[in-house]
């Protein structure tokens, strides 16, 4: 009953007292965001690539020739389906087509499911095809040869990174427009069921084939990990910022007990507030604005995440040819009680150490 | 019922009280005179067990204050001690009511609501309960200052220079509060050198202090 009154007393005085909160609830809002939003991003990032890997078969094999990635015949095919453990090698086809009008690259992706004059087409590439008027179909040009290829359907709304900027075609048409003979393939994907055989199935292809680029699975997820980390600088010296202004938030927040705030300490203890009842007070006070700034901020980032598609932060991280791609709202809950432990917990201990110590002193003394 | 025995309070290497000795009875009312500095206020917060003594002891009501933790020292402060700031010490940003109710927040009184409003009538102060404590007049915020000392119906309440902040009216109005205080019984101290209260027939005692010491 008594902690009802106490929290009612303490919400009276915090909201009589809301500019000097103010400026402490707008720097932990914008730390908050920037931290979630940035945290929001790679997850979702890291989560669609992840996912795109792991539709990969356990072994890719590239063909490569004075250090440029190049197409692969079907020759070594036979050979690799002789190793124990691998139960089957596809030839994929996957290229890049240059759009000359727009002076870019788009991505094709062979796929035996999909009829000889169809594609499937992603929302980045949707809009850039309509930009030239290519409503229902579109003209690709190779060696002399125009391929008209119906838009058979659109992936859906929120494409994520991958799917965004593919075009999904038939494997002997984009063979064809990608300029690969008929037994040429991007690379090879190797199926091997049994996990524990991988590495050794990798390592005895690449003995066998040492200018071939051998690849897991594994690798192929760890080479995703490292190429997103690339950005790690930037983010590191975001962090940084974002630290430094969190600390300044901090020390904001110590000096804040200032005198009158001393004062009304030793008003409270004057009539028989317990150092308790002081802390418990300071507590509520600083909990519901680190509790609902972090919330809002938390809100704030989701939505310009996965609404807005994180004007400015997106460049940073996909880069300005992918600006149409929706991000797959993931939350990493882990993530957000860590980040809540390492932005709340040191701000109630900022505000609760230095009320305590007011607290203890002589009452008396603290009044005048 | 308070019985103060060879107090000692030392600040640094000031000597603030040395070896006070005094016995004030239920129902008193005791002025306690002497001009700044001379020690009457830290005996006043030596007594609302607010500060420790160096040496010596606080008896109320056969109870050591001055030995106290600070749990119990808080619990006495609130049902027992009724506090009148000089400069009244208010939540300037609450408004009366809820300055008049922030002992009670603490307290285990029942009839919270009940207490809060016999206070503020008491106290002349109801009209203005939603007010907020900072467009009050200094008469006004005196008033708050004695319905929040009186709200839990303290044994004890202790006036520190209470008219130092008031104009001769509103002086003269704290005297009728006295008398009030008279008729509850309850044992009123006050430290003053305002020479409003030399001479009252309510005053049982009036106690000099001099650097620290009662001369007679």
């Amino acid at each position: 009953m008594q902690n009802k009154y106490l929290i009612n007393f303490a919400i009276k005085l915090l909201l009589k007292d809301k500019s000097s909160h103010l400026f402490s609830m707008f720097i932990f809002v914008f730390i908050v965001f920037v931290f979630s939003s940035v945290l929001f991003i790679s997850s979702s990032i890291k989560y669609d690539l992840k996912q795109a890997i792991n539709t990969q078969k356990s072994i890719i094999i590239y063909n490569q020739k004075a250090g440029y990635i190049t197409q692969i015949d079907d020759s070594i095919l036979d050979d690799i389906l002789q190793i124990n453990g691998v139960s089957n090698v596809y030839g994929k086809i996957d290229g890049y087509y240059y759009f000359i009008n727009e002076k870019k690259y788009l991505h094709l992706v062979g796929d035996e499911n999909i009829e000889e004059e169809s594609m499937i087409i992603g929302n980045s590439i949707e809009k850039l095809f309509n930009k030239y008027y290519y409503k229902e179909f579109f003209n690709f040009y190779s060696n002399g040869e125009k391929y008209k290829i119906n838009i058979q359907k659109r992936f859906k709304n929120n494409s994520n990174i991958i799917s965004n900027n593919i075009i999904l075609l038939n494997n002997t048409v984009a063979s064809e427009i990608l300029g690969l003979s008929e037994d040429e393939y991007s690379f090879l994907e190797v199926e091997v069921p049994n996990n524990t055989e991988i590495d050794y199935i990798a390592n005895t292809i690449q003995e066998k084939y040492p200018s071939l680029i051998i690849k897991t699975k594994e690798q192929s997820i760890s080479d995703m990990e490292n190429l997103f980390y690339y950005k790690g600088g930037i983010f590191m010296i975001m962090y940084i910022v974002v630290l430094i202004s969190f600390f300044i938030l901090l020390y904001k927040q110590i000096s804040s007990v200032n005198s009158w705030q001393k004062k009304q300490i030793a008003i409270l203890r004057s009539f028989g507030y317990s150092i308790n009842n002081i802390i418990q007070i300071k507590f509520i006070q600083n909990f519901l604005v680190a509790f609902f700034s972090y919330i809002f901020a938390v809100c704030l980032a989701y939505i310009f995440v996965f609404v807005f598609d994180a004007p400015l932060l997106k460049n940073i991280f996909i880069g300005i040819n992918n600006q149409n791609i929706n991000f797959t709202p993931i939350i990493d809950i882990n993530i957000l009680v860590l980040l809540f432990l390492f932005t709340v917990v040191p701000f109630l201990l900022s505000i609760i150490i230095p009320s305590w110590k007011t607290a203890v002193k002589d009452i008396s003394e603290s009044i005048k | 019922m308070i019985k103060i025995k060879n107090l000692n309070k030392t600040y640094d290497n000031f000597q603030a009280l040395k070896d006070i000795n005094l016995h004030i009875k239920k129902g008193e009312i005791v002025v306690l005179k002497g001009v700044s500095g001379s020690g009457k206020s830290t005996l006043l917060s030596l007594i609302a067990s607010m500060s420790k003594p160096s040496s010596g002891s606080v008896e109320v009501n056969n109870i050591l204050v001055s030995k106290l933790p600070d749990v119990h020292s808080c619990k006495y402060r609130n049902e027992n001690i009724g506090y009148i700031f000089q400069s009244f010490n208010l939540l300037e940003q609450l408004s009366v009511a809820d300055n008049i109710f922030a002992p009670l927040v603490i307290s285990e009184a029942k009839n919270k609501q009940e207490l809060l409003e016999i206070a503020m009538k008491k106290a002349n102060i109801y009209h203005k309960k939603d007010e907020i404590v900072s467009n009050l007049s200094g008469g006004e915020k005196q008033r708050c200052a004695i319905a929040r000392a009186i709200v839990l119906n303290p044994n004890i309440i202790i006036a520190d220079e209470p008219t130092a902040s008031l104009d001769k009216q509103n002086s003269l109005k704290f005297i009728e509060v006295l008398k009030e205080f008279k008729k509850e019984k309850r044992t009123v101290i006050i430290s003053t050198h305002d020479s409003i209260f030399d001479n009252l027939d309510l005053v049982s005692r009036y106690i000099n202090i001099q650097d620290g010491q009662i001369v007679d």
